[in-house]
């Protein structure tokens, strides 16, 4: 599906931002990306998802190379959820949404293959009162749910989504990584950078450990989210223990270290 | 639809009556050769002159404002209105009688947007912010060199060059007026069929791209086709201040963002406020034919006032 071969990339000369990434993904998997800030997981998204184009190496999307991708085309299979961003007019929430159908609008209209229930997804991710209020005025975890919908009004096969959490609570964090298991199902392939180590650990397929720039670690969750990786990437100590039944990693903050000092 | 419905009667109703009023008031039923004469040929081209220029820079504020990311851009933004300014200057002072020295307009316009682009790609990638400080730059040399044209101009002129320079609507003949109508009209349309792209961009540059829009490709369109826009309307009428910001700020008020029905919306509301000012600006001070412009940024900033306080 989606095969990266030797990708560099920096954004001025003096620093690298991508060191000699490569790897294969496949559909119907959740792929998180872990680790600790600037060690290059946004751009790792934005060179993936054709939004960075002057990298080198190469990037294939069903064998064939996204750079040479018409660009709605290339819209119509990947998709890209930013983080939280501020709109400078007051465009309304429907607008945004609307936006999603864009690479399937020809001069006049969408075009009539386009089949996706957008009832359903606005219904999902609970913004059907929302369509009439202005973007801006809305919450983070609003304005979230909303960039989330749009990426899946624009009905892509692979999913690029950028902490989509972060301005979430924990209902509509579980609901999230609920949806993402549904898109799974329905054979996406997902990409979430993310900061939870738990989120990462229970709902990824594969987890990708980046440290300055390049793969530190990658594998299933067990492998690469062990308490000596977790240690050598992000330099914290953890209380880490196994979750009940399924054996994945779960972490929690180390306090009795602190009060032990006092 | 309906907002657009009031604005098309509204607009033809601005095409009608404003020209009927003047330094004497003409009564359609009841008028004399002379009265129709200044009618057709100096009151009702100075009103359709009014509502292009005004509709051209309300639109061309409105585009930059979206791609630019910024509601405090307008025409004047990227040197477009003073590079506009500088062609015509240029003409007048030295190809005196040239019949298109509107073309100078273009020139003048399009090589201050394309020095502009130059500037901010000179300090790297070309960004919003590095596009509208070069148009700042741009904007202040330019002036200077305006200045320095209406200092050393022999009187005559450079109280022709200042006359200009404040903004009128004068103009002679229906043939122009009919002619840039035209051109506008056909780079509106070009606006209107790219509406989609021109709201995609106010997302910025990465969402654009990940939406399947050719982000460069369209920047440039919209910056040619404001470019235009504003140079015609210079070439004929000055810079008319103020226009190209407060409209679309107040078509934002009224909750008109959307690309499809702000481009015709602006259009018809700049063209109405502006032949209405002209309306106020010939009425107001008898005989002195008081050009637009200065009634235009005082009107204008006065209802911005009000409109701030009140938002």
């Amino acid at each position: 599906m989606l095969k990266i071969k030797n990708l560099n990339f920096s954004y001025n000369k003096s620093m690298h931002v991508l060191k000699n990434i490569s790897g294969e993904f496949y559909q119907g998997n959740i792929i998180a990306l872990v680790g600790e800030n600037g060690s290059g997981k946004s751009t790792f998204l934005k060179t993936t998802a054709a939004i960075i184009e002057n990298y080198t190496g190469d990037i294939f999307l069903k064998s064939k190379n996204i750079l040479e991708y018409k660009k709605k085309e290339r819209a119509k299979l990947i998709s890209y959820v930013p983080q939280i961003f501020h709109i400078p007019f007051p465009y309304k929430v429907k607008d945004l949404l609307d936006m999603g159908k864009y690479p399937y609008a020809n001069l006049f209209r969408v075009n009539t293959e386009y089949d996706v229930k957008v009832d359903e997804i606005v219904n999902d991710f609970e913004i059907t009162d929302k369509l009439e209020l202005e973007f801006n005025k809305l919450s983070g975890g609003e304005q979230q749910r909303i960039l989330l919908a749009r990426a899946l009004i624009q009905n892509a096969e692979i999913i690029f989504l950028d902490e989509p959490g972060s301005f979430l609570d924990i209902r509509h964090t579980l609901s999230l990584m609920d949806y993402l298991l549904k898109l799974k199902a329905e054979n996406k392939l997902i990409f979430m950078v993310t900061h939870d180590i738990n989120l990462a650990s229970l709902y990824s397929d594969m987890v990708i450990l980046l440290k300055n720039g390049g793969f530190y670690k990658t594998g299933t969750p067990e492998e690469v989210l062990t308490f000596q990786n977790i240690k050598a990437v992000f330099g914290a100590e953890l209380y880490y223990t196994l979750y009940p039944g399924t054996k994945k990693p779960v972490v929690a903050p180390l306090r009795f270290k602190i009060e032990n000092n006092k | 639809m309906k907002k657009l419905f009031v604005f098309v009667i509204i607009w033809f109703l601005s095409l009608l009556l404003f020209p009927l009023f003047g330094q004497h008031f003409i009564n359609p039923f009841n008028t004399t050769d002379i009265m129709f004469k200044i009618w057709i040929e100096t009151r009702i081209p100075r009103t359709i002159m009014g509502l292009i220029a005004g509709g051209n820079l309300a639109v061309s504020g409105y585009m930059l404002q979206n791609i630019l990311l910024n509601s405090l851009a307008t025409p004047y933004t990227l040197g477009i209105s003073t590079g506009a300014s500088i062609g015509v200057l240029f003409s007048v002072i030295f190809i005196p009688g040239l019949i298109f020295g509107e073309i100078f307009a273009f020139i003048g316009a399009l090589s201050g947007v394309i020095l502009a682009i130059f500037i901010s790609k000179k300090s790297g990638e070309i960004t919003v912010i590095n596009l509208i400080l070069a148009g700042i730059v741009i904007n202040v040399l330019f002036s200077s060199i305006i200045l320095l044209f209406y200092f050393f101009a022999p009187p005559n002129l450079s109280l022709q060059i200042l006359h200009w320079l404040i903004g009128s609507l004068e103009t002679i003949g229906v043939f122009k007026p009919l002619f840039f109508m035209c051109l506008s009209i056909i780079f509106l349309l070009i606006a209107i069929i790219s509406h989609r792209e021109l709201d995609i961009l106010i997302l910025g540059k990465e969402q654009a791209k990940s939406l399947g829009v050719d982000y460069g490709k369209y920047f440039l369109l919209f910056i040619v086709i404001s470019t235009v826009l504003t140079a015609v309307v210079v070439s004929e009428t000055g810079p008319i201040s103020f226009i190209g910001l407060i409209i679309p700020h107040i078509l934002r008020l009224m909750k008109i963002n959307r690309a499809i029905e702000a481009i015709p919306l602006n259009f018809l509301a700049g063209g109405i406020f502006l032949t209405f000012t002209d309306t106020v600006a010939r009425l107001i001070v008898p005989n002195a034919n008081l050009p637009v412009g200065i009634v235009t940024a005082f009107l204008g900033g006065l209802f911005f006032l009000y409109i701030i306080k009140k938002a």
